[in-house]
């Protein structure tokens, strides 16, 4: 049995960090953007208690003028815009600042706006702003009850987390209608649930306050185990410490089993990279899709997709720096490269 | 001040047994893994004990998938008619939506430390004594700050929020708006994966193999306590979750909103 029963292939959301960018990741083959606008007035009150989970200058615009300017280039192309104001929780205190940045972005023509704190996503809701609002991962999106949770108030999209397997993901599917969900694909493989996760995230130049997930740590195993099993099992945490999160991770053998569901789309998690990756990125993911317009068998689809990221990416495939690694574990399919 | 024994596995009944007269509550249940959620016979067993011991139920649950959520619902109809009016933490919104839906009045909700978004991390520490005020406010603060939040909680049945054991202490009164909160003792969970480096840990040949897969509940054999200089604790991985831990408890517990004590002999997982 060959390809899908959709009319529309799965789309492809990717980021932009400057307006330069706009086009060119437009042009290889995204078909929505989303992106982070920086404000100066909270980085001045809030430092380190970020507006949104890529807080570093280099993963945002650096003006709503730029973000004016990247809308009326995406809207030239019918491309729609969505703006990260997606950090956990925010404050009463900060809502005078929060409000005022969300008019400006609306000002700017922003599309939709990606939200995690269910305070901010009732207050939009209520203000009845005539903008579309979405969940990002931070909404900790299971199962399909969280999905109509998020449905009835007012959402119109929301992401899955990047911790659900193929099959998780195609039970929540059946069981929802009305509104539209997606799955990350390629870059920061997160060691934890994004939104369950509060180690500090912030942008800082010293190696100490990097990820905490990828620190390295000295581990003591405590077991009743013998000590050759202890000795593999406290290898096994440091794992995070020999591959990097964002060593190009993967997923696209799963656009597949994606499109097939019906998904809405696959967002590219990339903001704060530079413009080349983020075309080369774009270019990939587009030509699989292009690819799976022809129909081909899920073998094929996988196949050529492993040798297109070797060609495209320079490293093998590895199950580490997979994102749905049940594909190089399945029965019908076991290109597994081990990259050691 | 109430004070609550929270285990995670029948086996640690002793534990109940040996301090019934210090708590007057127990929390049975897993927060962070649906696989480690009791059987319904385990269940059974706990609340028979409360019972005869006369003491109060909370049954804890975890963020969940499909499968998981139909785990819960057997769990959830026996709890309703063997302990009608009892608490259950849910930590997923989808487990607070299908509360609502099917049992409302027969089981209470209370919302779980996962939901109550507090950052937990514990580098904070290294550097806050030269932050700006506005922003140490910010991180002794939570969720719960805002007014359109609260009344969505209260208006979901809602009136009680978990807590965790904040290091720089937490800032924010919740009698003030028909809350109660439990405070957690001493184990502060920090973030959680179902991609789990307890997953084949001592198998050979998997050390890099990481991903959503099916598992032995290799966490019960292993605790993982990780240094590193930057962090000013200790932290501690077991199974899918890192903890750490703050056996302080503040001093301004009433002013909070904290009626409760929710103590963790062990790890809960």
């Amino acid at each position: 049995m060959t390809g899908y029963g959709r009319a529309e292939l799965i789309k492809v959301l990717a980021p932009v960090d400057k307006v330069e960018e706009v086009e060119k990741v437009i042009k290889s083959g995204a078909d929505e953007l989303y992106c982070g606008v920086l404000s100066r007035d909270w980085l001045l009150k809030y430092t380190i208690a970020a507006l949104n989970r890529r807080p570093h200058p280099a993963c945002n615009l650096k003006s709503f003028k730029e973000l004016k300017e990247c809308v009326e280039i995406a809207h030239s192309y019918d491309v729609p815009v969505a703006l990260t104001v997606n950090e956990h929780y925010y404050t009463n205190e900060q809502y005078p600042i929060l409000l005022d940045y969300i008019e400006k972005a609306l000002d700017a023509g922003v599309d939709s706006l990606i939200i995690s704190d269910i305070g901010l996503l009732l207050t939009l809701r209520d203000m009845s702003l005539g903008v579309k609002l979405h969940i990002s991962t931070g909404g900790t999106t299971f199962n399909s009850e969280t999905v109509k949770f998020y449905q009835e108030l007012g959402a119109s999209r929301v992401q899955l987390d990047r911790h659900l397997t193929i099959q998780e993901i195609k039970e929540i599917h059946k069981e929802i209608s009305g509104i539209e969900t997606g799955v990350f694909i390629l870059n920061s493989k997160c060691a934890n649930i994004d939104g369950f996760c509060t180690f500090l995230h912030f942008a800082s130049s010293d190696p100490a306050y990097n990820n905490a997930c990828m620190l390295p740590y000295e581990v003591h195993v405590e077991s009743t185990e013998d000590d050759e099993k202890k000795i593999i099992a406290g290898t096994r945490q440091q794992v995070w410490q020999r591959f990097h999160i964002d060593d190009r991770p993967c997923g696209v053998c799963a656009l597949y089993e994606f499109n097939e569901i019906g998904l809405s789309y696959a967002k590219i998690v990339g903001r704060g990279y530079p413009l080349q990756k983020k075309v080369t990125d774009v270019k990939f993911v587009r030509s699989m899709l292009n690819f799976l317009a022809r129909k081909p068998t899920r073998e094929e689809f996988r196949k050529t997709a492993r040798k297109f990221y070797v060609l495209t990416y320079q490293r093998p495939c590895r199950i580490t720096m997979c994102y749905y690694p049940e594909v190089m574990l399945d029965g019908e399919s076991t290109l597994h490269n081990k990259d050691r | 001040m109430e004070r609550a024994l929270y285990i995670t596995k029948i086996d640690d009944i002793n534990e109940v047994m040996n301090h019934s007269t210090d708590f007057s509550r127990v929390y049975f249940g897993n927060e962070f893994c649906e696989r480690l959620l009791p059987t319904p016979e385990d269940l059974k067993k706990m609340i028979v004990f409360t019972i005869k011991n006369g003491m109060q139920f909370t049954f804890v649950t975890p963020y969940v998938t499909n499968q998981g959520l139909r785990t819960l619902e057997k769990l959830f109809a026996y709890l309703s008619k063997a302990n009608p009016g009892c608490e259950v933490v849910f930590n997923d919104y989808g487990v607070l939506r299908v509360l609502l839906k099917k049992y409302e009045g027969d089981l209470k909700p209370v919302m779980g430390r996962l939901l109550i978004k507090m950052k937990r991390g514990p580098r904070l520490m290294n550097f806050i004594d030269i932050l700006p005020e506005a922003t140490v406010k910010y991180f002794r603060g939570f969720s719960l700050d805002t007014q359109v939040f609260r009344d969505f909680l209260l208006k979901n049945k809602v009136k009680r929020v978990e807590l965790d054991n904040l290091l720089q202490g937490i800032e924010l009164n919740l009698t003030n708006y028909g809350f109660s909160a439990s405070l957690y003792v001493p184990y502060a969970y920090i973030t959680t994966t179902r991609a789990c480096l307890s997953i084949n840990c001592d198998v050979p040949g998997k050390e890099d193999e990481i991903g959503v897969f099916t598992c032995k509940k290799e966490c019960q054999k292993y605790v993982f306590y990780l240094r590193n200089r930057i962090m000013p604790v200790l932290l501690i991985r077991k199974g899918n979750t890192i903890f750490f831990k703050n056996e302080k408890v503040p001093e301004n517990l009433e002013k909070i909103g904290i009626n409760r004590i929710v103590y963790e002999p062990k790890i809960p997982l």
